[in-house]
């Protein structure tokens, strides 16, 4: 509204500046009556005008006089003028102090103008462009008689009328301006502020490392009521992801997520949805009549995505757990919990898979993520301890904490049902801590208690479980003598340099290093040429045999003289009889662990 | 061309110089009395004789060479009713009334009701054996009022 006022009033004030100079003009009209009047009265035997005024000085002298009375402050000039046969414009009055000689030529500055008055007998107010003398406008304005122009009376407005009439316009104007300019800055900052808003409010649905989605617009898109019939949910994890991390760095981390979030993001089709949904877990909405080309698309685009990292690259993988009817669900936490069943079904298989979720799978799976997850939060993950027998002294010499689960109903889990499950996962590393605290409990509450814990080989590239083992044994120095580390690994380990620096560095803390089931799997002869462990513990294994195979006691015999040329002490394992405990006495092993001697146990 | 044309046409001119130098009176002054002197006379280069001091910073042409006596102008240009020996030479006047002082004047520039106006004496052009062209026949009198 203001900027149309502003407008209009820039616009009209050429009207405006016209209307309010019409009370000269009106008193320019008054006297151009009486001046038609005289020249009528005096002139009257005369056929033309200008014959009279130049006969006769006397007249000549009350014309100007007639003509003087109009010129004031802001009517500069005035004076009466005819064409001649030629068009030249000539004077026959003039209302100056020092008037114009009768009969002069005065050349008008817009002559168009003027003959345009002249002819048509109307008046006109015409802009003036000769600025010498500070002229503004000129008010032309014809004598008629018998409908032709005799003369045409010429009055020049001065610059100072303008000012006069600028002077009360500018102040409305200006303060039009200032709304105006008010206004425009309000409505800038407004747009300013929609801009920031919409933007924040784009930031606050993106996540920052991968420019994805986040879960903020996943609620955005459950609220404006999703029409779930038409799309499926895949939940996606990056299959090693903390290995990854772990081996190379949280940068190289950070690099394998932007990659093939971007990888994602350039698959799917343009009406799904993906986003990021934890760590390294992201959820997808896809169309259901195209998910099945789209997963397979995004598996291929996976399978060919290299990211290299410090002259190295990493090809990943990826698990996928998906939910195709959705519309059996009241709840969309329920239909994301099916899709995560498939997931751990995906990466139970062996990852690197697509899982569709049923109702089998979900009997099969009971998301043992979510079983560990409960007893950590709920605390019902305890040990028990076996003990390792001294045969010598006939005494304890250490204990070996087993970590166990008891569901909220009393049942209890035994590792082979779950750790396999949550291997390199978060849930993996907190229980792991958790095993570390209950051990470092019993042992700091019981004195004399020697206990080992079981770890991984891969565990000692997992600086979180290492910083918190270095931790505790910090906070308790006691540890050192008393707490002992087994090292269970089947499997290869990546970075075995850094597994040899990490069981370097515990060991010169004081602490003790065993290698567990030794001679099955990884955990064989040619480990010891990597590692220098403090305890080998004889796979069961091979122990269960040694009453039926001479081969077996040789093998044992073997490790043992090996052992103990490397100032290893050697334990068997898995004793489950008087007539293994005999034998292996026969050949010099003096500890023994098994359920000959006693089972597993919560109390020492 | 027809006499009212060329009227049209030269006022037109006029017209047009003094819009798009409206704002500079100097200017305009520059052009109409150049245009003035070149039609009186032929020469590549112009001696003038003034007596005006505000007209030597008007005309600022390299062709227009002030000359200090009138016998070496090829042009007189007065403002002033008191100049002598210059009788031999074609004079323009700054102000209309000066034409009946100088007999010899042929033409006069002055500024009338703020506006330039421009007169030439047709006997007087005649008698000096002066022809100004056609451009200024708009503006050739017959006799001064």
């Amino acid at each position: 509204m203001i900027s149309y006022l502003y407008i209009l009033f820039s616009e009209k004030e050429t009207e405006i500046k016209d209307k309010m100079i019409s009370y000269q003009i009106e008193t320019i009209q008054l006297q151009k009556l009486k001046i038609e009047n005289w020249l009528n009265e005096a002139c009257q035997e005369y056929r033309k005008i200008e014959t009279c005024i130049l006969k006769d000085p006397n007249k000549s002298d009350n014309l100007n006089g007639l003509l003087s009375i109009l010129i004031n402050q802001d009517v500069r000039y005035v004076f009466l003028v005819f064409q001649d046969s030629r068009g030249r414009y000539r004077f026959i009055g003039d209302g100056a102090s020092q008037p114009a000689k009768i009969m002069q030529k005065i050349d008008p500055d817009n002559k168009k103008s003027w003959d345009k008055s002249y002819f048509s007998l109307k008046d006109n107010i015409i802009s003036s462009y000769s600025n010498s003398d500070g002229l503004w406008r000129t008010y032309l304005s014809p004598l008629v008689r018998e409908n032709k122009t005799r003369l045409m009376l010429v009055s020049d407005f001065s610059l100072s009328l303008n000012d006069k009439i600028q002077n009360t316009i500018n102040p409305i104007k200006n303060i039009l301006f200032y709304i105006l300019g008010v206004t425009i800055s309000i409505f800038i900052i407004g747009i300013i502020q929609i801009l920031m808003y919409l933007y924040a409010k784009k930031e606050s649905y993106t996540d920052e490392l991968t420019k994805l989605w986040n879960r903020n617009y996943l609620r955005k898109l459950l609220d404006d009521k999703i029409s779930y019939n038409q799309y499926v949910i895949a939940m996606v994890d990056i299959d090693f992801f903390k290995k990854i991390n772990d081996q190379y760095g949280h940068d190289a981390g950070d690099l394998v997520l932007k990659s093939i979030a971007k990888m994602f993001d350039t698959t799917i089709e343009r009406d799904d949805f993906v986003f990021r949904y934890g760590g390294e877990e992201f959820l997808f909405l896809l169309q259901k009549k195209l998910h099945q080309q789209t997963l397979d698309a995004l598996m291929q685009a996976t399978k060919k995505l290299t990211i290299g990292v410090n002259n190295q690259t990493i090809k990943i993988t990826i698990s996928v757990g998906v939910n195709r009817d959705l519309n059996r669900y009241k709840h969309f936490a329920d239909m994301i919990k099916s899709a995560d069943i498939a997931l751990y079904n995906a990466k139970i298989n062996g990852r690197d898979q697509i899982v569709y979720y049923s109702d089998s799978i979900d009997e099969n799976s009971s998301s043992n993520f979510q079983i560990v997850q409960a007893a950590l939060d709920e605390d019902r993950i305890f040990c028990e301890y076996h003990k390792i027998f001294d045969t010598v002294t006939n005494e304890v010499f250490k204990y070996e904490a087993l970590v166990r689960i008891r569901t909220n109903d009393g049942t209890i889990l035994y590792p082979n049902s779950f750790i396999e499950v949550i291997k390199n996962t978060n849930i993996y590393t907190d229980l792991t801590k958790r095993v570390i605290d209950i051990a470092s409990h019993k042992i700091l509450n019981n004195n004399e208690a020697h206990i080992s814990i079981n770890l991984g080989l891969q565990d000692f590239n997992n600086t979180e479980i290492i910083n918190y083992l270095l931790n505790a044994i910090e906070e308790n120095p006691q540890l050192l003598n008393l707490m002992c580390i087994e090292v269970l690994e089947s499997d290869r380990v990546d970075n075995e340099k850094r597994c040899i620096e990490v069981i370097q560095l515990l060991q010169n803390r004081g602490l003790k290093i065993a290698i567990d089931d030794f001679g099955s799997g990884y955990a064989n002869f040619t480990t010891l040429l990597s590692y220098q462990f403090d305890i080998v513990k004889i796979d069961g294994a091979i122990i269960q045999k040694i009453l039926e195979h001479e081969k077996a006691i040789k093998i044992v015999e073997s490790m043992i003289d090996f052992a103990k040329a490397h100032n290893m002490i050697v334990i068997c394992e898995f004793v489950s009889s008087e007539e293994i405990y005999d034998k292996l006495q026969s050949i010099g092993v003096n500890y023994m662990q098994g359920f000959y001697f006693s089972k597993p146990t919560v109390e020492l | 061309m027809s006499t009212p044309f060329r009227l049209v046409f030269f006022l037109n001119c006029l017209f047009l110089i003094t819009t798009s130098l409206a704002s500079d009176v100097v200017k305009i002054e520059n052009k109409i009395i150049m245009n003035m002197i070149q039609s009186l006379t032929h020469n590549t280069n112009i001696s003038i004789y003034t007596d005006s001091k505000r007209l030597q910073k008007i005309l600022t042409d390299n062709i227009v060479n002030f000359v200090p006596v009138c016998s070496d102008a090829d042009v007189a240009i007065l403002e002033t009713k008191h100049v002598k020996n210059c009788n031999k030479l074609p004079i323009i006047t700054l102000k209309y009334e000066l034409l009946k002082t100088y007999q010899n004047s042929v033409g006069s520039f002055f500024w009338q009701k703020g506006r330039p106006n421009i007169v030439f004496i047709a006997p007087r052009l005649k008698s000096q054996n002066i022809s100004v062209g056609s451009k200024f026949d708009a503006f050739v009198e017959e006799s001064i009022w």
